[in-house]
């Protein structure tokens, strides 16, 4: 769910700590680099993990030479552009093509995120180095599909996101079908995209042959959302703990984390501003646990900000920005910022979520909306599809340790969930980048 | 129709701004610069609202931060993507080189202009080992001995001496700055021009070929895209971001 988080090249190691035990499900297979043994994963606390990533060294070697490209699609959905949100077109995908007959991987990303994010082009290389056509699509909480692929653009109903991003789905293979040879699909997703990713599948599954369904041949759900409203109040809970002042008191958290910031500088003069910086500053011991857990959590409500201010004003909500307010694609938005930024996941719920499923003609019950967006209500599903994974962490913060048992009793021999890596923090670590590549060796 | 994703070198400073603006927590986070702030408070006492920030000129930026989005979009980014196809990476490493290597000079007078002694000694033997060992700056042997790049520029030099920042402001092609900043800029080209260290002032085509080849290597090695935040607040990240990281660059 954290958006692009930790897929930046990593920090100068803290390495070679012992293997810790093994809360996994399967033993570990060996990286498909061969002889030199990797060392394991080397941050153990959850949230380090999720904002650190992988250090720079245990990082999957993914060759660079993917035809990366990004693609536009035609709105599919009528719509009128609000001013405030053209920046958010056009829809926009990411597509990697092979020359010659090919598999096509749809990926599908994760909280916040469009297809132009990190972890999409990791994605692409690792699976283009596979031997496969890639297509990265935006998650359906991402303004430019809230905008162009959302039929209710109000996003956290799984049935009505599933559907619409199905459509988009389709929208890419035709758009695509002309110059590619595609021999097969696959799916995969991280974070709610890997929740979305099952329920897509499912949906899949059980489609008419007239909806030319996909049959996937294997689908990874890489750290998915189990129940994804518990998840989400986690992120409000992590924030509301690491900064008990609330969003008020961020101003003051921005300041301490410059002062020890300042300080890292002062100790070295030459030390550049770079993707290295925080790992120093970490070191340095300029931050700390309730620093870590305060920046997941803001990543968390930057991304909600974004959904919901999108949401309000595409459904005239009349909830951040007042329904008598036309704004202009130069106007001010300070005030509407903050009003954004204060809302927690349980506000967007109470607040727009369950309001728009309950107006003109709809009615949707809160539980029902909560019920649906729930892998439990899949689990049967889940357990017979032998053509699916799961790769998680037993540390991510994401989870309950009930969740991630009913991950590991759910798929069984399918579950590959290692004992540390946070929330996607080990994605571009070696080992996991090889049992992805296996997983989809063609 | 296609658009190039190109590739780019890491290490760059605005990578850590697109990876925070792409809603990911790996940049540090930036602290609330308030205008009316007298510089001698400590940055860690600075309690403002970090987005009470001093921008009298909004209507304007927004509009120069568009013009920039498009321009970059258009013209920047399609002559990036033709570069990063003609030009082999080496021989763009090499060009990328031989620009920061003339961007020492302006380093090397604002380490002297702030009476940083170790700064200046440092740039200066850069700028003297790249010249000549590094072939005209093309290599980067000096940090491979040890001497790591300095970053200065006279923006820095008067936050230094206790310049305010001024209003916020976007300049058409260089992007985020403000008052203080804008004027910095203006000095160091200004510099530049007197010193005329590679002599091509008065020859219209060389000077053309410079300013070209300094442009396409500024852009590709400036991780930022526009609108690639994804938020509809991303002129007010960017302006955070720009201003608490030009404090930070100061107070270094």
């Amino acid at each position: 769910m954290l958006a692009a988080c930790a897929t930046g090249p990593g920090p100068e190691s803290a390495a070679g700590s012992d293997m810790a035990p093994g809360a996994s499900a399967t033993t570990d297979k060996p990286a498909s680099t061969g002889n030199t043994p990797v060392a394991p994963y080397p941050i153990k606390d959850p949230l380090t993990a999720t904002v650190l990533g992988t250090p720079a060294e245990l990082q999957a070697d993914l060759p660079d030479d993917a035809p990366i490209t990004v693609r536009k699609l035609a709105p599919l959905v009528d719509r009128d552009t609000p001013d405030t949100l053209r920046y958010a077109r056009p829809l926009n995908y990411m597509f990697t093509p092979q020359e010659g007959p090919a598999p096509l991987a749809f990926v599908i990303a994760g909280t916040g995120s469009s297809a132009l994010s990190a972890k999409c082009v990791l994605l692409s290389r690792a699976l283009y180095a596979a031997g496969y056509s890639v297509a990265c699509l935006p998650s359906p909480t991402a303004v430019t599909f809230m905008l162009g692929a959302a039929e209710h653009p109000v996003p956290g109903r799984m049935p009505s996101d599933v559907t619409d991003l199905y459509r988009l789905m389709h929208a890419v293979r035709d758009d695509v079908s002309d110059t590619l040879d595609i021999t097969d699909y696959v799916l995969t997703g991280w974070s709610l995209g890997a929740t979305e990713a099952a329920f897509v599948a499912r949906h899949d599954a059980r489609a008419a042959a007239s909806e030319a369904p996909f049959n996937f041949s294997r689908v990874l759900l890489l750290n998915p959302a189990v129940s994804v409203w518990d998840s989400v109040g986690r992120m409000d809970a992590l924030l509301d703990q690491a900064l008990p002042g609330g969003i008020n008191q961020v101003p003051e958290f921005l300041a301490k984390g410059l002062g020890g910031l300042k300080n890292v500088y002062a100790k070295d003069k030459s030390l550049r501003f770079n993707e290295d910086f925080l790992y120093k500053a970490y070191e340095s011991g300029a931050a700390d646990q309730d620093d870590i857990g305060a920046l997941i959590g803001l990543a968390f409500r930057l991304s909600l900000a974004n959904m919901a201010y999108a949401a309000d004003v595409l459904t005239h909500a009349d909830v951040i920005v007042p329904e008598d307010v036309n704004l202009g694609p130069y106007d001010d938005l300070g005030v509407y910022f903050q009003r954004s930024f204060s809302m927690s996941f349980a506000d967007y719920i109470d607040q727009l979520l369950v309001p728009y499923w309950n107006r003109d003609g709809r009615s949707v019950p809160k539980s029902e909306l909560i019920r649906e967006a729930d892998l439990h209500s899949i689990a049967d599903f889940l357990a017979a599809d032998t053509h699916m994974r799961v790769f998680t962490s037993a540390d991510d913060p994401i989870l309950d340790d009930s969740e991630v048992a009913f991950l590991a009793q759910t798929f069984g021999e399918r579950a590959r969930i290692r004992p540390h890596g946070g929330h996607m923090g080990n994605l571009s670590y070696q080992k996991t980048i090889a049992a992805l590549q296996e997983f989809f060796s063609p | 129709m296609m658009t190039p994703l190109t590739t780019h070198r890491a290490g760059l400073w605005l990578l850590g701004l697109a990876l925070l603006l792409s809603g990911c927590a790996s940049t540090p986070p930036p602290a609330s610069v308030d205008p009316n702030t007298p510089a001698s408070v400590p940055v860690e006492q600075t309690t403002a609202n970090p987005l009470a920030i001093d921008d009298p000129l909004s209507p304007l930026n927004r509009r120069i931060y568009r013009f920039n989005a498009l321009t970059d979009r258009y013209v920047l980014l399609p002559a990036v993507h033709i570069y990063d196809t003609v030009a082999p990476g080496p021989v763009r490493d090499g060009i990328g080189n031989f620009f920061s290597n003339l961007g020492e000079i302006n380093t090397f007078a604002n380490s002297v202009l702030q009476l940083k002694a170790k700064s200046a000694g440092v740039t200066a033997s850069r700028f003297v080992i790249n010249s000549t060992v590094g072939l005209a700056g093309f290599f980067d042997p000096a940090t491979h001995f040890g001497l790591q790049q300095r970053d200065e520029d006279f923006g820095q030099t008067l936050g230094h001496y206790g310049a305010g920042t001024g209003p916020y402001l976007v300049l058409p092609f260089f992007g985020p700055s403000n008052v203080r900043d804008a004027g910095g800029i203006a000095a160091d080209q200004g510099l530049f021009y007197l010193i005329d260290p590679l002599q091509i002032n008065g020859n219209l085509p060389a000077s053309a070929a410079y300013n070209v080849f300094f442009a396409l290597n500024k852009r590709e090695q400036t991780n930022f895209r526009y609108y690639q935040t994804g938020s509809p607040f991303e002129y007010l990240l960017v302006r955070m971001v720009y201003l608490n990281y030009r404090a930070l660059q100061v107070a270094q």
